[in-house]
This record gives C-alpha cells, structure tokens and sequence, in this order.
C-alpha cells in the first residue's frame, strides 16, 4: 500500500472509530449521574482514549487538548470523583464540539480550534481544575522518532520495551516497525540486529524531554528525534532516517487522504453475516456443478429432466438466500438511530421542567441502511413532539393522577416483512375538538364537515397544520406531521396515529425492511403488467355482480362476507386504456386495516421484482410505488398501495396531500 | 489450549539472545515444510528472539508455506505489540 492509500485508509477508520466512540459517549454521558458503575466509566474513558490517540496519529492535533481535557474528567471519576448532572451536561457539550470538529476536519473544512479551546476551558473547569494545564502545554506536537539499533545490538542486550513505554506515557504513539531488513532464516545471523522502528508522537512533551529517554539507548542505537508540521502527515520512511521537518509538504496529505476516501459512505458488517453470504456462495457452486453434470452428451429423458428441474428448484432457493443474505449486509440495528435518544428527552425535558422516563425495546431490530438514515429526522421530530405536546408539565399531570414523570416509548419490530417502529407517550393525548376547530379556521375542510376523533386526528398530517398555540423552538417550526409522513412514505413506508385523550398518543411507522428488491404479484390490466406488492394483499376475489353497488353515486363497493370494501378501477386510476367488458378479479389489499379492492383483468404469477427508481428514472407519479423489468423483458409499475388505499379511504385528503 | 502437537518446534522459556542461535538451528531445519511453532513455554524474549519469529514469518511468506503459532504468552504478546510487532507476527490470542 502506498503512503497515500495507507494515510487514506487509515484517516477513514479513525473518523468511522471515531464517531462511534463519540456515540458511545453520548448515550453513557446521560447516564453518567445516575447510574456511573465503573464498567461505564471506563468504556467511556476508553472510547475517549482511543479518539485521542487516533487523532494524534492521524496528525489532528486540535482535538488532542479537548480529548484529553475529557479523558482527565473520567480519570477523576475512576478514582472516585463523584459524577454530577451538571458534569455529565458539561461532557456532552463537549462531546458535541469534539464532533463537529471531526466532521469538519473529514469534510476537509478547517476546524474551529477556538471553540475546541474554550470547550477544553469547560470541561476543565467541571472538575476544578487549575486551567495552567490548559496554559502549559497548549502546543501538541506531531515527532518522529528513528531508531536504529547498530547490528551488535543485540549482543549488547540492548531492550527496547522500556524505551516505548515511557516514550507512549508522553502521548499517543504509532509504531512503525520495519522488519523488510530482516533476511530469510537461511540467511539469518541470529544475533545481529536488522530490525528499526519509526515512532510517530503526538505530544506536548519538549525536544529535551524526549531526548532525556532515547539517550538510555544511544549508545546501541542510531536515534533521532524531529518534530513533524503540526499539518504534515507522518509518513513513515523504511529504510531511510526518519523525515526531518516538513513544513512545506504539510497540506498536500490530508487532501490527498480527503480524495481517496469513498463518498458513498462505508457500512460494518459482522462476521456472521459475511459467513452466511460465503455458505450461500458454496451451495450456489453445488449446485451450479450439479446442473454442469446434467449437460452432457445423451438423450434428454424424463429422468434427466426431473434432475433439471431439481436443479432449478435449489437454484431458485439458494438464489433467494443469497439476495437475503446480500440484503442483510446493508441492515444495521434501529438501536444505532434510537441510542440519540436519551439525550435528547433528558435535555429537552430539564429544559421544559418536565420529568420524562424513556423506555426502549426492540433495538437490535435491523433494518436497511439507506431506510435508517433517512428514518432519524422523523423519529426526532416525533419524540420531540411527544415531549412537547403530548406529555403534559408535572404538575398537570400529578392532578390528573397520573405518575409525575412521563414516560416515552421507543419500540421497534419486525412485522410481517416490515419492520414497525412506534413512539408512544402516556401525555394529555390529541384534542380532537381543537383540531377540527384549527382545520376548519384554516379552511382544510369546510365548516359543516362532521369528523368522529379519528378521522379529526388525521387532519394533523396535512400540510401546514399546527395547533400549537405559540411557536416555540422544540417542535412548532413550521414544519410538521404532513413533512414527516412525507418522509415515512417518501421511504415507502406508512404512518399511523391513534391517540386516546388524557392517556396519551402513539405513533405508528411502518416500513419495509430494504427498498430494494420487493415480493409481487403480477396482475393483468389489459395488455399491461402491473405489480402488487404480495405483502399488502390479502385476498382476491371473482367478483360476483349481485354483491357489488354503487354508493353515493361515485364508490363502487362489494360486499365481501359482511364489509363493504370500495373498489378501485385500477385501469383508470393508472389512465390504461379500459379494458372492453366488466373486470372479473378484485384483489384486496389491505393497509392499517382498511380494505380496498382493486380490480383487475387477471392474476398472474408472484415474483420478486428488483425496484427501480421512477424518481431516479423519471419523475415521481403519484400511486406507483416505482417500476420494475420482468422476465421477458417488459416494464411493469408498482403500486403504491398505501397512496391508493388512502385515496379510496379519503379521496379528498389525498387530493390534499398530493397538491 | 491445544495439545502438544508432536511435529510442533516448542521454543524455549527464554528466547533471548542467549538461546536464539539454537532456536535458530532447529527453525532452519524444519523451515523447509509447513510448521507448527509451539510458543506455549516462551515468557521471556527479547529483540533477537521477536527478530527470529519475524524472520521466520517471512521465510514462510518467501517460500509460501504454511506457518501456524500454538500458544503465545501474555508476556510475548507485550512486547510484540510494544514493539509495533503484533500485526507482523499475527500471534494468537493471549490465553
């Protein structure tokens, strides 16, 4: 690997360890008053450590003091310095400077060393401690360290462990060791030493001060001692003596490092799952030598071709496994989005007088990368709501008889083939009468419209409603529930509220677990193909004329058993031409419980179909979910269930949301 | 840990440069087949027995036979990470 390539990778590791150190610090700081055993204490110092130690190999040196300013703090800690609310608020502010200089620095802006500055006076001043050591050692230093043991070395019983040891107490150090002198055992002279090293140090420690350690060794050794630019990158030289100063060649590292660092992001995957995916791979070649053997000379008999069949039947299979087993490796726990959350329920809590108890459950939920990112900033803004709207101040709440201390549940699972994420409060609940009042002083529906609550709680997710009596900065910016369930579906998902007064609200999302590849069902519409996705149906009917009617002189429903469910004319909701004749098949697809039919020419077969983007292709279409190219060739839309269901559920809310 | 494997070169307690030579001799002789090396007794070594086990790697490396180590002490793991060894030599955990 060349010296680039090498500082490349290695700056994307540090900035990856990085963050999730600065993650992990995250969610124990906000338990660090209450619950600060010294199992915690220490995975915090050691992720702090790390960052620390990372940041000075990869030549970020203005994060050094504030990493090391935090660390100190856990230091006091571990040796009995009780921890307070006050410090542990302190650590993550720091925590959150720490990070926006990491996210400068990897977005290749400089950082602000000021605010690193003035945080390290914060976090100092948590503890107590004289801000001189801020003072005294505010310059950390990037050295090189060449050490060449002369060949008789060895003889001389020269030992090289102290030397390191003391030298790494100075700061964070690399050790390069360069064995490429070291010949093939054949050659070997057994005690005459070939090995050199190369220590990168990153240090507030004075020229003299190193020099003080590497002279036990000098009289063994060939050493030097030289600082690097604080920008230039330690770029360890084999053979040569270690680099003098290079002022001048410093920037030009990073940026290269910046270039070659991947832009579409890097994920990481468990061994398990890399395992799967290779036992996938195995039966694949099984089968696939399997099939080989069956394509010989000799006649094609029935024998011969059951043998086939057999053969494409564990293609099929194992073909599904290994796009299951693909799919995975893009799946990351729900854990990683809800671990934000303690922090902050517990600061926007302190800060509206609230006392707020966050439960948790199902965090190893896994779902697809791309679906968690864009999953976070809704889930903020519900959590924030539930904190602000929904559970009420502690004195309301203790004269309505309920606990003092509010509680918010995150709970994520999977269901059928979607994985579900709720966030429940047990606060005053919606006020439908408010709501309706709101949306009918707003001209969203008109003024004799009669909603029972249900349909009242809908109206929260259209565009511009907020019952929010003034705006304030937690929730009330303007944007809302429709921008969130713009959100959740815009991830082909679907969201859900229920709310009972007074006992609280719960939220339901609904997404699928990849929006990749889906399980369809192909049906006919005329000479056109159109996907449904499987999980949504949930039956399909002939239809038999006698038990459908029309009501109110535009809804086509059937009486399917005893519930009248709406038909939809697929046909002329998608603008294919219409088909001569009366459709036979209704497929009814299912979402949240209400029913639609949607009828059809023809039930063709089920299949996974790969979903294409028509955003990425062409433009969004309202009711398609996207399209797909099947077997022979041909385009094929999916629908978008969830839109059209909505659509037959409330046509005019619809019509609302898509203008 | 693992049993004693009979074809196994079990390095000394000490491998220093006192005793590298010989340890030195018996690697020579077997370095020309796939080896198993038994660190299982080693506690103390110094530069010229981490010298050794680099070169040893390498050899194998060079001639592309198979190397495995059996056992390697807390001790041996120290020094070679302090030495910045640890990924050359590829030890396996500690016990």
């Amino acid at each position: 690997m060349n010296p680039d390539a090498l500082q490349a990778s290695l700056m994307a590791t540090f900035f990856e360890e990085s963050f999730e150190g600065l993650e992990r610090l995250e969610s124990g700081l906000v338990h660090l008053d209450s619950d600060a055993g010294r199992d915690l204490i220490d995975d915090l110092f050691r992720a702090i450590h790390s960052i620390k130690g990372g940041a000075g190999v990869v030549g970020i040196a203005e994060v050094g003091p504030l990493a090391h300013a935090i660390e100190s703090v856990f230091d006091r800690l571990r040796r009995g310095t009780r921890a307070t609310a006050e410090m542990s608020a302190g650590l993550l502010r720091a925590v959150d400077v720490l990070r926006s200089a990491l996210a400068a620095r990897q977005a290749g802006r400089p950082t602000s060393g000021e605010a690193c500055e003035r945080a390290v006076a914060e976090v100092e001043r948590l503890v107590g401690a004289a801000p001189t050591t801020a003072a005294a050692r505010p310059e950390i230093t990037l050295w090189s360290i060449g050490i060449a043991p002369r060949p008789d070395a060895l003889r001389a019983k020269l030992d090289l462990l102290p030397v390191f040891d003391r030298l790494s107490e100075f700061g964070p150090a690399f050790v390069n060791a360069e064995v490429d002198a070291v010949p093939l055992l054949a050659d070997l002279d057994p005690t005459r030493s070939y090995l050199r090293w190369d220590l990168m140090l990153s240090t507030s420690a004075t020229q003299a001060e190193l020099d003080s350690v590497v002279r036990w060794i000098d009289d063994t050794c060939d050493v030097t001692v030289a600082p690097i630019a604080a920008e230039a990158q330690p770029e360890p030289d084999p053979v040569a003596p270690p680099p003098a100063p290079v002022a001048e060649a410093g920037p030009a590292a990073p940026r290269d490092a910046r270039e070659a660092t991947p832009a579409g992001g890097s994920i990481r995957v468990s061994i398990d799952k890399i395992d799967a995916l290779i036992n996938m791979v195995g039966e694949l070649v099984i089968t696939q030598s399997m099939l080989g053997e069956l394509d010989s000379e000799g006649p094609l008999d029935a024998r011969r071709l059951a043998r086939i069949r057999e053969g494409l039947g564990q293609l099929a299979r194992n073909t599904r496994s290994l796009q299951d087993s693909v799919m995975r490796l893009r799946s990351m726990s729900v854990g990683t989005v809800f671990n934000r959350f303690p922090r902050l329920v517990r600061e926007l809590g302190e800060r509206l007088g609230k006392e707020i108890a966050l439960e948790i459950t199902g965090q190893n939920t896994e779902l697809d990368k791309a679906v968690l990112e864009k999953l976070s900033d809704p889930l903020v803004h519900l959590v924030r709501n539930a904190i602000d709207h929904g559970i009420e101040p502690t004195t309301d709440r203790v004269a309505a008889g309920k606990a003092a201390a509010g509680t918010i549940r995150l709970h994520a699972e999977h269901r059928g083939g979607d994985v579900v994420v709720e966030i429940a409060d047990d606060g005053r609940g919606l006020d439908a009468a408010r709501i309706v009042a709101t949306a009918r002083a707003k001209g969203l529906i008109s003024a004799d419209a009669v909603l029972d609550d249900r349909a009242a709680y809908q109206l929260v997710f259209l565009p511009g409603f907020s019952t929010a009596k003034e705006v304030s900065d937690l929730s009330g910016r303007g944007v809302g529930m429709d921008v969130v369930r713009r959100h959740v579906k815009e991830l082909g998902g679907d969201i859900a509220l229920d709310s009972r007064p007074g006992l609280g609200t719960r939220i339901t999302l609904r997404l699928p677990l990849t929006l990749a590849i889906i399980d369809g069902q192909l049906v006919r519409l005329g000479e056109h193909q159109v996907v449904i996705p499987l999980l949504s149906i949930t039956e399909s009917v002939e239809l038999e004329p006698s038990r459908t009617s029309r009501l109110g002189g535009t809804l086509d429903v059937y009486r399917l058993r005893d519930q009248l469910v709406p038909m939809l004319d697929l046909a002329a909701l998608l603008d294919l031409p219409r088909h001569t004749g009366q459709r036979q098949i209704m497929v009814v697809v299912t979402v949240d419980g209400t029913q639609v039919g949607l009828l059809v020419d023809e039930v063709l077969a089920q299949q996974q179909v790969v979903v294409k983007s028509l955003e990425a292709n062409y433009h969004r279409v309202p009711g398609l979910a996207g399209a797909t190219i099947l077997g022979d060739g041909q385009v094929a839309f999916i629908l978008d269930v969830v839109a059209l269901v909505q659509a037959a559920r409330a046509p005019s809310l619809i019509a609302a949301a898509a203008a | 840990m693992d049993p004693i494997e009979p074809d196994a070169v079990r390095l000394p307690a000490t491998l220093d440069v006192e005793t590298v030579a010989a340890a030195h001799a018996a690697l020579t002789a077997r370095a020309d087949a796939a080896l198993v090396v038994d660190l299982g007794a080693v506690e103390q070594v110094d530069l010229a027995g981490l010298q050794l086990l680099c070169a040893l790697v390498r050899t194998a490396a060079h001639h592309q036979r198979p190397l495995a180590w059996r056992g390697a002490s807390r001790a041996l793991h120290v020094a070679a990470n302090t030495l910045g060894l640890g990924h050359v030599l590829g030890l396996p955990e500690a016990p």
